[in-house]
């Protein structure tokens, strides 16, 4: 588990802080500098983690958010109470726009702004306006810089900016040498380079994503999940942390998430989490940001650094971290949960292969008086191959025998034993092909994987906590404890196949 | 001083025996116990010096329905000796009394083999489905015919032909014939693609995900169980409770535990016990 200090909260001049009118809602760390922005667009930057110095960024226009609390006052006033319930979604939306409203992204000495009015380069030399488009995202990967927006992503060049393809509405992107991620109102979508592809398995909205570092990605939807395989499109979905507001990443397997009851740690790829204990929780932390091996959190009080734990039983924390690294590790390669269905897509670029070999002989006699008797004797060898490719996805059972099994099946129903809406979910796995089985299977694996390795986190983590235990005074308490600590180890072997027990005796 | 129960449901039944009195033959006739079975029974409990429960007889790999017999018309005796809290000074010490005992690793193996669920099993299926898919679909065919043609004409010896056949007539045959052929068919048929997936590797898969589920099932509950059981044993041993009644109820839910723990290993536990 990572053990993580709180370290300073810098000075942010000009901010007016829990009672000034808008909240700080972005951060973007790189290197020494740090760029922290508020819901109103305003943007401050320090370059040497010293004194945050506000960006002279123009003012936003006046902002939807005061226009519709005036719409919703003067709705109120009158009688149309449609008129009041349309004024108070408008207003809704309008705070929505604002939590989200300024994207921030360092590419070098350049801090890129994207605000409702549009992208803004933001040099020491100066600011200035690169595209005129309400921007709701923006990441950059060395030079490359990408901008999400209502109607797509744009990226920029050295011919300035344009639009790479139309999308949803862009809620986040992000960019690596593997190319541009867009999480929009309608999934997932992912360009390598030959065009924009919708990476199936998660419908609906997707409010962040991030890469993972290799060719996975995090993604926040309705909680955080990782994808493993953007190629494939498979679904990894695995630890979930509800109402997630940000996401940061320090590795292929470490990220954080930023919820209203805190941070929450994970080293395995999203299978476990962990709230992280003393980080801000509530309205207090906003946003968040990778800074080297720890975080910046930014919040009502300002900006918090978090860092690894240096003082306090660090030897104890990373020895317990890989002990339940290796642990997870061992629920993942169970006997009978670790095996793969295989690739649908590879099995139809093998055929079947029909090898014929056929010996014929004849014995022909005729008796005729006029002819003598003649007699005729031939043999045929013959040897044939035949490929054939079969598309993916075929049943492999026939109709008629399904319609027999559900037959048999619909005597269970009639006798009680089978409860009739199951019918149709077998006759549906009855009939489906191999592909769609391998899938299934596939989905529940990592449906029991997820919860087998929740048990095994959970054990570990009262065990730690139980270890770490001093002993207790009663010599009935103590015993007590060690029992229960050896249940634990118990429990944590029997899901693990015992990788934490040596060789057993014999059975009597 | 040592107290004596028979624990039974029926005690007005005066028809059941006890399980660690009764002879072989008394067995035989009272629970219906083929007579070689009722002889083990007998061994068995004598190797032992007495029998906790039926439990421990599946370790002679009796019959559900032999077992059920003997539940039904035996009972077992609780033997109690009023316990006094003893002198311990470490947990170590404590822990110690136990030594002889299984662990939980030990009963958890015999758990897992005698519900058929081990690792070892389930891997030997995966280990066999990836090979079905090498070996090839195997059709053999073989087919006779023999022909023979009876149409046949009979012709004097100038060559006419006459109805019936007679002495006086060469018997000449026209027409007539026998053709014989044999047709062997051998068609091997290898599906390459079921090397990478097929539907009957992802049964297998689908089953031993099963198996697994059964395995963490079983295992969780035994261990449950086993830890009950001597969370009562230390209690017992440290702070006994003063009353009869108190002592009879926790001997009786030890004897239930044990009996329990018997039932998931197949008898394995009181079999080790014992030894």
């Amino acid at each position: 588990m990572w053990a993580l200090a709180w370290a300073t909260s810098a000075a942010i001049a000009g901010w007016e802080g829990p009672q000034g009118p808008a909240r700080l809602m972005a951060v973007a760390v790189d290197a020494d500098r740090t760029a922290v922005a508020d819901g109103g667009g305003r943007v401050w930057w320090s370059l040497d983690r010293g004194v945050f110095l506000e960006v002279p960024l123009p003012d936003l226009a006046s902002t939807s958010t005061e226009s519709s609390i005036r719409d919703v006052v003067d709705a109120a006033e009158g009688t149309d109470t449609d008129a009041l319930g349309d004024a108070i979604d408008a207003l809704s939306s309008a705070l929505e726009d604002v939590d989200g409203a300024t994207a921030l992204a360092w590419s070098g000495d350049t801090l890129w702004v994207g605000r409702d009015d549009g992208l803004w380069r933001v040099t020491p030399a100066g600011v200035v306006l690169e595209l005129a488009e309400p921007v709701r995202a923006v990441a950059a990967d060395g030079s490359n810089v990408v901008a999400g927006t209502r109607s797509g992503v744009w990226t920029g060049g050295t011919f300035g900016w344009s639009q790479v393809g139309s999308l949803p509405p862009v809620n986040d992107v992000d960019v690596g040498p593997s190319g541009v991620l867009a999480a929009t109102d309608d999934g997932l979508w992912t360009n390598f380079g030959a065009g924009w592809a919708r990476s199936p398995g998660r419908d609906g909205s997707i409010d962040r994503v991030a890469w993972d570092g290799l060719v996975g990605a995090w993604v926040v939807a309705d909680g955080v999940f990782h994808i493993d395989d953007l190629a494939l499109g498979s679904l990894a979905g695995s630890g979930e942390v509800l109402r997630t507001r940000d996401l940061a990443t320090t590795g292929a397997r470490a990220a954080a998430a930023l919820g209203p009851d805190g941070l929450h740690l994970s080293q395995d790829g999203g299978w476990t989490w962990v709230v992280s204990p003393g980080a801000p929780r509530g309205d207090d932390a906003r946003a968040l940001a990778t800074d080297g091996p720890g975080f910046v959190v930014v919040g009502e009080g300002g900006v918090f650094t978090w860092a690894p734990d240096t003082e306090t039983s660090q030897v104890a924390s990373s020895a317990n971290a890989e002990e339940l690294g290796a642990l997870l590790l061992s629920v993942r390669s169970r006997v009978g949960l670790s095996e793969r269905a295989g690739n649908p897509w590879a099995a139809v670029a093998l055929p079947t292969i029909d090898l014929v070999g056929t010996y014929a002989v004849s014995d022909g006699i005729l008796w005729s008086p006029l002819t003598g008797t003649t007699r005729d004797i031939g043999a045929d060898i013959g040897i044939g191959v035949t490929l054939t490719w079969t598309p993916p996805g075929r049943s492999t059972t026939t109709a008629d025998s399904t319609d027999v099994a559900v037959e048999d099946i619909a005597e269970a129903v009639a006798d009680g034993s089978l409860f009739p809406e199951d019918l149709d979910a077998l006759r549906a796995e009855l009939r489906e092909g191999a592909t769609t089985q391998g899938y299934r299977v596939g989905r529940d694996q990592v449906s029991y994987l997820t919860q087998v390795s929740s048990q095994v986190a959970t054990a570990w983590a009262v065990r730690s906590e139980l270890a770490a235990e001093v002993e207790r005074p009663s010599l009935a308490a103590e015993v007590d404890r060690r029992l229960r600590l050896a249940e634990l180890d118990a429990v944590i072997a029997a899901l693990t196949d015992g990788a934490t027990v040596k060789p057993l005796r014999e059975r009597p | 001083m040592i107290w004596t129960f028979l624990m039974s449901l029926a005690l007005a039944a005066p028809q059941r025996l006890g399980l660690n009195a009764a002879t072989a033959d008394e067995l035989v006739a009272s629970a219906g116990l083929a007579a070689s079975d009722a002889q083990r029974v007998v061994a068995l409990r004598t190797q032992r010096g007495r029998l906790q429960s039926v439990e421990e007889l599946r370790v002679l790999g009796l019959g559900d329905a032999t077992l059920d017999a003997l539940r039904k018309s035996t009972d077992v005796e609780v033997t109690l000796q009023l316990a006094s809290a003893r002198s311990f000074t470490t947990p170590e010490e404590v822990l110690a009394h136990f030594a002889s005992e299984p662990t939980i690793q030990d009963v958890q193996q015999w758990t897992s083999h005698y519900a058929g669920t081990d690792p070892e099993t389930v891997a030997r299926w995966l280990r066999a489905s990836r090979s079905f898919a090498a070996l090839p679909q195997l059709t053999l065919e073989y087919g006779y015919d023999d022909g023979f043609d009876q149409d046949f004409v009979y012709l004097t010896v100038d060559g006419n032909t006459v109805e019936t056949p007679n002495d006086e007539l060469f018997p000449g045959l026209e027409g007539g014939g026998r053709d014989q052929s044999m047709d062997f068919l051998v068609r091997t048929r290898w599906d390459l693609n079921e090397l990478v997936m097929s539907s009957e590797r992802i049964r297998v898969i689908s089953e031993a995900q099963d198996v697994v589920k059964l395995r963490d099932k079983m295992l969780g509950e035994v261990t449950r169980t086993y830890f009950e059981r001597r969370r009562l044993q230390v209690e017992g041993l440290l702070q006994p409770r003063a009353d009869l009644l108190g002592q009879l109820k926790d001997q009786l839910r030890l004897m239930e535990l044990t009996a329990n723990l018997d039932a998931m290993t197949g008898g394995a536990f009181s079999t080790a016990m014992a030894r």
